[in-house]
């Protein structure tokens, strides 16, 4: 990391010190607030995304959000947080690309405020299940060698009766490794064919790589999810997908998932927009895609055709009790 | 209704028709002689408000004269009058400062540039990593005699920074600084020849930080392919709407490799809203071919 943007606020922050230590020879430079660096209009996320720098910031305001209705995985409350803004990856299907004006990393470095928030939200349903979600803005654990997010989170789900799912296409998956495996909390790994991954999803660890993480996760103890989204067209998708499931299935244990659910790229038309100015070049935002009610979405029975295809190879793999269709 | 020549143009969008798109703003003559020397820059007749100069590779240089309003009129002027294209040209500020400690002739870039009256400040983006490091830049209305900010100081850095952000992305647009003066050594004895020997002692580094400008610049998408775009409205009549919506279908059709076969599919096509369905036909088509093996 070569440059540094560090809020006044959390100058003096025990994360700021250590995230600054592996840091040395980063050159940093003293802001009021991290919007004055991130939120300017003038910024070009394509030319960021190559050396972006990192923000170090206090998360003020609401820090735990209501989850969109038909986002879970069958719990009561849904929740998801952001201790992150971007991602260490570069997927050219991600919204992040089309929300955001900069591809610098903002990491919310007041873990201590998002976790009394949650116990608090916890605390209103104290009967029903709550799931809180992180990696809606991030890859939960892309960054965990610098953020140590997942060492900092886990020990304040052990007692319950929150739920946490980690979602991610990464392998730092050392901080769960180095302690017991928690009931209460999932890993969801997004997995995707590895032709998808080599076009689309760069700087991610390759399937195979992902699928070893997966295995030992498991060995550990670990719940694990997969999250086969976002669903990615092509002419030949049948047999993509079907050799992609095969791949998946030889080498896991199907029944052994906690969930799997699956999802059509797709993105609000807005976001879709700004993309396609960043990526004019890119055969995936020249898709078969069309608009509907706000969302940029395959066209006609395409994508119904698409989630038919992956749902019937998918089931044939694990039970109807695992799967959860994205319905979001 | 001649499409051939369609077909042919579609290579031609690769091609970059000059070698750099560069825009410098210096404030004075003598600031800027290094630069006019090392691009060979030839002075422009036609451009009577400011000293504009240009060569044939894209390079483009205007002298400000002293003050933030000169420095950020400057700025949009040399950018317009140049056809800068918006979004993608790099804009620098090059020039000399003072700062209370560092040496004279020392180079440095602004992380932060401040109009130090009016307290507005712009962060250029860093994505290079210049060997002379960053500090943060301060504006003053008048010449300083003492060092009021921890920084470089300047007359300007922000009028021109508010001007270029309008005009480019902030990874694009920076102002890079030779010390003049520190508060060991004022600069009463700076005159042209010593101020244009400051910046040339500079030029290695000052070259290399545009090496490396150029190289995130080159991460821009290509421009796209007006040529067919020109052809098109020239043979159909249509609307700004229209004109719109061909532009989104070209870019698509760019992107999807440009089969010369969906503008054969256009040919017979007598109006431009005719045409426009059939090009969204062709390359829902098309898109369906998509393959990303
Ligand atoms: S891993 Fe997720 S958050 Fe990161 S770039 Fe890819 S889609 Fe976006």
């Amino acid at each position: 990391m070569q440059q540094i943007y560090l809020e006044h606020s959390i100058a003096e922050h025990e994360q700021t010190a250590k995230i600054l230590q592996r840091f040395p020879r980063a050159h940093i430079t003293r802001i009021e607030h991290f919007g004055e660096v991130f939120n300017p209009r003038a910024q070009n996320f394509r030319l960021q995304k190559k050396s972006p720098a990192l923000i170090l910031a206090r998360k003020q305001g609401k820090r735990i959000l209501t989850a969109p209705a038909g986002y879970g995985l069958g719990g009561k409350h849904n929740y998801y947080f952001s201790h992150m803004q971007n991602c260490a990856y570069d997927c050219r299907y991600c919204f992040l690309q089309g929300m955001y004006r900069s591809a610098h990393y903002v990491l919310f470095v007041n873990y201590e405020d998002f976790l009394a928030d949650i116990q608090q939200q916890t605390q209103l349903n104290p009967h029903e299940s709550s799931w809180f979600f992180s990696g809606y803005d991030c890859d939960s654990l892309a960054y965990e060698p610098v953020s140590q997010f997942a060492r900092s989170f886990l020990p304040h789900f052990a007692e319950g009766p929150a739920w946490l799912e980690l979602r991610t296409k990464s392998t730092q998956i050392r901080s769960l490794l180095q302690q017991p495996a928690q009931n209460n909390v999932v890993v969801a790994f997004s997995l995707s064919p590895e032709p998808v991954i080599q076009a689309l999803e760069h700087g991610t660890p390759a399937l195979q790589k992902r699928l070893s993480a997966i295995q030992r996760l498991q060995q550990h103890g670990w719940r694990v999810g997969l999250r086969f989204d976002p669903i990615i067209y092509d002419a030949d998708y049948r047999s993509m997908y079907q050799t992609f499931f095969q791949q998946v299935f030889q080498q896991l244990d199907g029944h052994s998932i906690h969930s799997a659910s699956l999802g059509a790229f797709r993105l609000p038309r807005n976001f879709y927009r700004n993309m396609l100015h960043l990526y004019p070049e890119e055969p995936l935002l020249a898709g078969p895609l069309s608009e509907h009610q706000g969302m940029m979405a395959y066209s006609g029975d395409l994508e119904a055709q698409l989630l038919d295809y992956c749902e019937q190879q998918l089931l044939q793999y694990i039970h109807t009790e695992q799967y959860h269709p994205c319905q979001y | 209704m001649k499409h051939n020549n369609i077909r042919i143009k579609k290579t031609a969008t690769l091609t970059p028709v000059t070698q750099h798109d560069l825009y410098i703003v210096c404030a004075l003559d003598a600031e800027a002689r290094p630069l006019i020397n090392h691009f060979k820059l030839k002075r422009l007749p036609q451009h009577s408000a400011w000293p504009v100069y240009q060569n044939p590779q894209g390079v483009r240089l205007i002298v400000s004269g002293m003050g933030k309003s000169h420095s950020a009129a400057a700025c949009a002027y040399l950018f317009a009058s140049t056809g800068g294209e918006t979004g993608h040209g790099i804009l620098l500020n090059i020039g000399l400062c003072g700062h209370a400690e560092h040496e004279r002739g020392h180079l440095l870039m602004a992380d932060k540039v401040i109009d130090y009256h009016s307290g507005q400040s712009w962060y250029p983006a860093l994505v290079i990593r210049p060997q002379c490091g960053y500090t943060h830049l301060f504006s003053f209305e008048q010449p300083q005699t003492s060092y009021p900010a921890a920084g470089m100081i300047d007359m300007e850095a922000s009028g021109f920074y508010s001007s270029a952000i309008r005009l480019t992305s902030a990874e694009l647009a920076h102002c890079i600084k030779v010390v003049s003066d520190n508060k060991r050594q004022s600069s009463s004895d700076l005159n042209p020849a010593l101020a244009s020997e400051l910046i040339s002692r500079q030029m290695p580094s000052i070259i290399e930080i545009i090496q490396q400008l150029e190289k995130t610049q080159a991460r821009l998408p290509t421009p796209w392919n007006r040529q067919v775009f020109d052809t098109l409205c020239a043979e159909h009549r249509c609307s700004v709407s229209q004109q719109h919506q061909l532009k989104r279908l070209l870019l698509r059709w760019q992107a999807l490799g440009g089969a010369a076969t969906v503008m054969d599919a256009l040919a017979p096509c007598k109006s431009m809203q005719d045409l426009l369905r059939q090009l969204e036909t062709e390359l829902h088509q098309q898109s369906l071919g998509l393959s990303i093996n």
